[in-house]
């Protein structure tokens, strides 16, 4: 098989391309990490490459596609791999439904980056935790949004946790069903020492 | 019984303009009538609290649709729940599938960018984003020559892509050259027999 390629930005554990990144590990694929400088001369690196059609990252290239928007990435590896979704119609509608709120938190953490805000942690990270606290309450048999049974969501919200802890603006303190959720991706075996390794690499 | 397993939409009145009407439209195609609930838009937070406490919007905004009892929010994916209750509407392979959901993604992100821009759209977003928005959507449908993204069959993602096309051009930002390929889709859309009436009668003039 051809060597599966993430391109993406140099920002450690933040932003979009590390959600692909530790979803990879979950999934035991290997990938090479191909790495860009986030500033103005993206654009023009980006032209001379021909990375991204659409000006943006990650972009994966796996199976000879190149692949990009990092949610339908999620969905392509969860539908190859036949696992990580939901089963039902409405599962699968709760799944989507929670990774477009997660969208729309990525929205305002990005322009958090370039035009800080003194009230995101009062309004945004508050707002988005009682959200994601109010679905992840909903079955209480397992940590995850669907229970026990781990979804490609599971991931996208524990980055968000990760990375408004990163900026320093995590919720305080953590519901417990998010708490849950943390505590149990951080142990799930194939990402565990990644993200162990993660942490005493900030 | 009858009249509560029509689904009923809430959204604003707005026209054609947000992304409720990508709904509409949608419904409309599949043939499935519904209830088109439109809220005043300028009164929306003092009643948001009360949607929020009947359990309509969690996160106090809207589309809404209820559906088989079911409260459904968030647009795009309120399209992929009625695509996968209806058999269509979506590619088979997981490549196609992927193919549609990235371009709903794209156009996720214009949408962000397009509310942003309604009153006065600046340069950048006129000169630099939808070129680029406009021209990243083409090469998808270009992969298989259209009219629609996957071809000769629709999926959602077309009725998304259509509405960007509608919205920008009644906000007085859209491009005056369009990608062919995004040409082909808007006359494909507007000869849709469920949809071509409604969309003649709400089009502004084009004096
Ligand atoms: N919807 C896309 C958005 C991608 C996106 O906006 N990526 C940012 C970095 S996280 C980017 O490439 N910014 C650089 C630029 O816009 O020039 C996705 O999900 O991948
Ligand atoms: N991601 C959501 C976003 C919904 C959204 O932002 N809706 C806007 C109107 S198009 C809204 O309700 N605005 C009113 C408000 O924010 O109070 C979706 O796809 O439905």
């Amino acid at each position: 098989m051809s060597t599966v390629t993430l391109h993406y930005f140099g920002l450690g554990s933040l932003g979009r391309g590390e959600i692909v990144r530790l979803f990879l590990h979950e999934l035991n694929i290997d990938y090479e990490d191909v790495l860009y400088t986030y500033d103005e001369t993206w654009p023009s690196v980006n032209k001379a490459k021909d990375v991204s059609l659409t000006g943006t990252l990650p972009v994966l290239e796996i199976d000879d596609l190149r692949l990009y928007q990092h949610l339908p990435i999620l969905r392509y590896l969860s539908r190859r791999a036949g696992a990580y979704d939901g089963e039902t119609n409405h599962e699968k509608y709760l799944v989507d439904a929670v990774s477009d709120i997660y969208n729309d938190w990525r929205t305002g953490w990005v322009a958090q980056l370039t035009a800080k805000s003194p009230d995101y942690q009062a309004t945004h990270v508050d707002k988005f935790h009682r959200l994601f606290t109010d679905f992840y309450s909903r079955d209480s048999s397992g940590p995850y949004l669907l229970g026990n049974k781990p979804t490609y969501v599971d991931f996208a919200v524990f980055q968000a946790l990760d990375n408004d802890e990163c900026i320093g603006c995590a919720p305080n303190p953590l519901s417990e069903p998010l708490t849950k959720l943390k505590e149990a991706v951080l142990a799930r075996p194939n990402v565990k020492t990644y993200l162990a390794e993660r942490a005493t690499a900030k | 019984m009858a009249a509560e397993t029509i689904p009923t939409l809430h959204y604003f009145d707005l026209g054609t303009l947000g992304r409720g009407e990508v709904i509409r439209l949608f419904l409309r195609d599949a043939g499935i009538e519904f209830k088109d609930i439109r809220h005043r838009y300028g009164t929306w937070s003092v009643e948001s609290d009360k949607f929020k406490q009947q359990g309509i919007t969690r996160t106090g905004k809207l589309p809404a649709l209820i559906i088989n009892g079911t409260i459904l929010n968030q647009h795009v994916p309120i399209l992929r729940y009625l695509s996968r209750d209806l058999g269509r509407y979506d590619g088979e392979t997981n490549h196609k599938k992927f193919q549609v959901d990235a371009v709903a993604d794209n156009y996720i992100d214009w949408r962000a960018q397009w509310v942003a821009n309604i009153g006065n759209p600046s340069d950048d977003y006129k000169n630099k984003f939808l070129p680029m928005y406009y021209a990243a959507v083409a090469k998808y449908y270009s992969e298989n020559n259209g009219p629609y993204l996957l071809g000769d069959k629709i999926t959602y993602a077309d009725f998304a892509v259509y509405q960007s096309v509608d919205n920008d051009e009644r906000i007085g930002a859209l491009p005056t050259e369009l990608p062919a390929e995004i040409v082909k889709l808007r006359e494909a859309i507007e000869g849709r027999p469920n949809i071509a009436a409604y969309i003649k009668e709400n089009r502004p003039n084009k004096a």
